[in-house]
């Protein structure tokens, strides 16, 4: 897994019209494309869907990094591409990459809405459509913290191979185990770090109110209606295919 | 041992980290390596053994050019000690974590239990040997990402910021070890912001802001020049401070190594010796 893939729920603050979005509405795009990337297994629709997504990250000024995720999962996507034609058999080579590019255009469309959403916008709407608070900041969290994550794997990942580790030496079972002196001080490291968060947090009198206001409120826009009602007719339009045409 | 011929750096299509940096370091070398936060000393020092590679210019350890060479060749000469031991600790035992780089290496068992048993000795945890190192103190853990490098004997070692949050006797005896290492003749290298120990226990200091070098040579010199130190955002030293305001206020100028508590009477003894007996005559 290179670590370039994690970039993809990376946020950066930038003003087009899919950061200005309401998260509520903008996150019917990922649930959309996610509901027809598992239904259908034809590459052309899939194709589609990844054309909107290029769309999409063009238009948010981020197309540089949708394209450094999806080289960052390529590895993954050939894996599951091998597995599915060794086990499905050559003849079958169509569906096995059907399925590989499923991930590839999930990656895309979920990526897009991490780019471009704010974690506070994400808890904020989280918390607006009925979630309680402490759990969309623990969601919140976990976003915000995966660049953390990443500079922190690179750092292990950079002290191990200082102590002579080869990540890519022997056989599969052995790479595998290869990976336990990078996962372990990994997940070690972050758990410490979430308790010394907790820690700071209750120390500065977390969860002592238990009615809480927001500086900003999220509003929807005629745009965002907008937007909501192209992903829902998207959706009508292609079950009217399958029906039709069975893509 | 390490030649660093015009290095230049950046991380992907980033700005440049590393600005033509020429550097030599030889046998027997200490030295620290110096400058404000973002100058580039961890980006320069992941080049000493290969983590990363020079966009432009070369890099030869041992007389190999780094970007041909994989990292764990490289790193059996040029031992990197990281600032968090945490972010290397892994195994269920304190032997199994020090051992690691040796089967990594390659070393016959044999050679792994001796080296083990020494290493343990010399750094004091032979009584930890089979405590899990996770739920050691903090101090107890940096000895043990120390011994795990320093347990393959690498000619080179480089510390990033060893004295980071630690006390007094810790950073007394760091210094010590350091000049032990030194005088079995390794080049020891060392990250830091910590002038106070620079100028107790190493002998040349490299100056890096913003990507380059701004100067290389006795920490005598360069913890005294308070201009350049103000340049690199770094305090002068606290008996540097004391003989500056001896020389503005008593007009006392001292000569000679005077950073060092000892070397600081010395000089004042000479002084006085040589005014007074002036006076007298």
């Amino acid at each position: 897994m290179r670590i370039s893939m994690l970039r993809g729920l990376e946020y950066k603050y930038m003003n087009t019209f899919m950061h200005r979005m309401d998260p509520r509405a903008k996150v019917f795009y990922p649930i959309v494309c996610m509901v027809i990337t598992l239904l259908t297994v034809n590459v052309l629709t899939l194709t589609l869907i990844l054309s909107t997504a290029i769309l999409l990250a063009f238009a948010a000024k981020t197309l540089r990094r949708l394209l450094e995720t999806l080289r960052g999962l390529f590895l993954l996507t050939m894996m599951i591409f091998l597995l599915n034609l060794i086990f499905m058999g050559v003849e079958r080579c169509a569906i096995a990459f059907a399925y590989a590019f499923r991930l590839v255009v999930l990656g895309a469309t979920f990526s897009i809405f991490f780019m471009t959403t704010s974690p506070e916008d994400m808890a904020l709407a989280m918390v607006k459509v009925g979630i309680p608070y402490e759990y969309a900041l623990a969601f919140m969290s976990s976003i915000r913290f995966v660049p953390t994550l990443a500079r922190d794997l690179q750092t292990i990942i950079d002290a191990q191979r200082s102590r002579g580790l080869e990540l890519d030496s022997g056989g599969i079972i052995q790479r595998a185990k290869n990976f336990l002196p990078i996962l372990i001080p990994l997940m070690v490291f972050e758990i410490r770090r979430s308790y010394r968060i907790a820690e700071a947090m209750e120390s500065r009198a977390f969860g002592s109110v238990r009615k809480r206001t927001y500086v900003h409120e999220l509003r929807l826009r005629f745009s965002d209606y907008v937007f909501i009602m192209s992903c829902v007719i998207g959706l009508v339009l292609y079950l009217f295919a399958r029906t039709i045409w069975g893509v | 041992m390490i030649k660093v011929k015009d290095l230049w750096f950046r991380y992907e299509e980033g700005p440049w980290v590393l600005k033509g940096i020429n550097l030599e370091i030889y046998e027997g070398d200490l030295l620290a390596i110096m400058g404000p936060n973002g100058a580039g000393k961890t980006t320069l020092i992941k080049h000493f053994n290969g983590l990363l590679k020079p966009v432009k210019g070369l890099v030869e350890v041992m007389g190999m050019d780094t970007r041909k060479v994989s990292v764990s060749k490289l790193a059996r000469y040029v031992g990197l000690v990281f600032q968090n031991p945490d972010h290397q600790i892994f195994a269920e035992t304190v032997e199994e974590e020090v051992a690691f780089a040796l089967k990594n290496f390659k070393f016959s068992a044999d050679e792994v239990k001796n080296r083990l048993n020494k290493i343990l000795k010399e750094m004091g945890l032979e009584k930890y040997r089979r405590r899990v190192p996770f739920n050691l103190s903090g101090g107890e853990k940096r000895r043990v990402a120390m011994a795990s490098v320093l347990v393959y004997d690498p000619v080179v070692v480089v510390f990033d910021e060893p004295t980071l949050g630690q006390d007094l006797k810790q950073k007394e005896r760091l210094g010590k070890f350091l000049w032990r290492l030194n005088d079995e003749g390794k080049a020891i290298v060392v990250v830091t912001h910590d002038v106070e120990f620079v100028a107790d226990y190493i002998d040349e200091v490299v100056l890096l802001s913003d990507g380059k070098i701004v100067a290389r040579g006795r920490a005598q010199e360069i913890l005294t020049d308070r201009d350049l130190l103000k340049k690199v955002r770094l305090l002068p030293p606290q008996l540097a401070e004391t003989a500056f305001l001896l020389e503005r206020t008593l007009n006392l100028k001292l000569e000679g190594n005077f950073l060092r508590i000892d070397g600081f009477v010395d000089c004042l003894r000479r002084w006085l010796n040589e005014n007074i007996d002036a006076k007298r005559s």
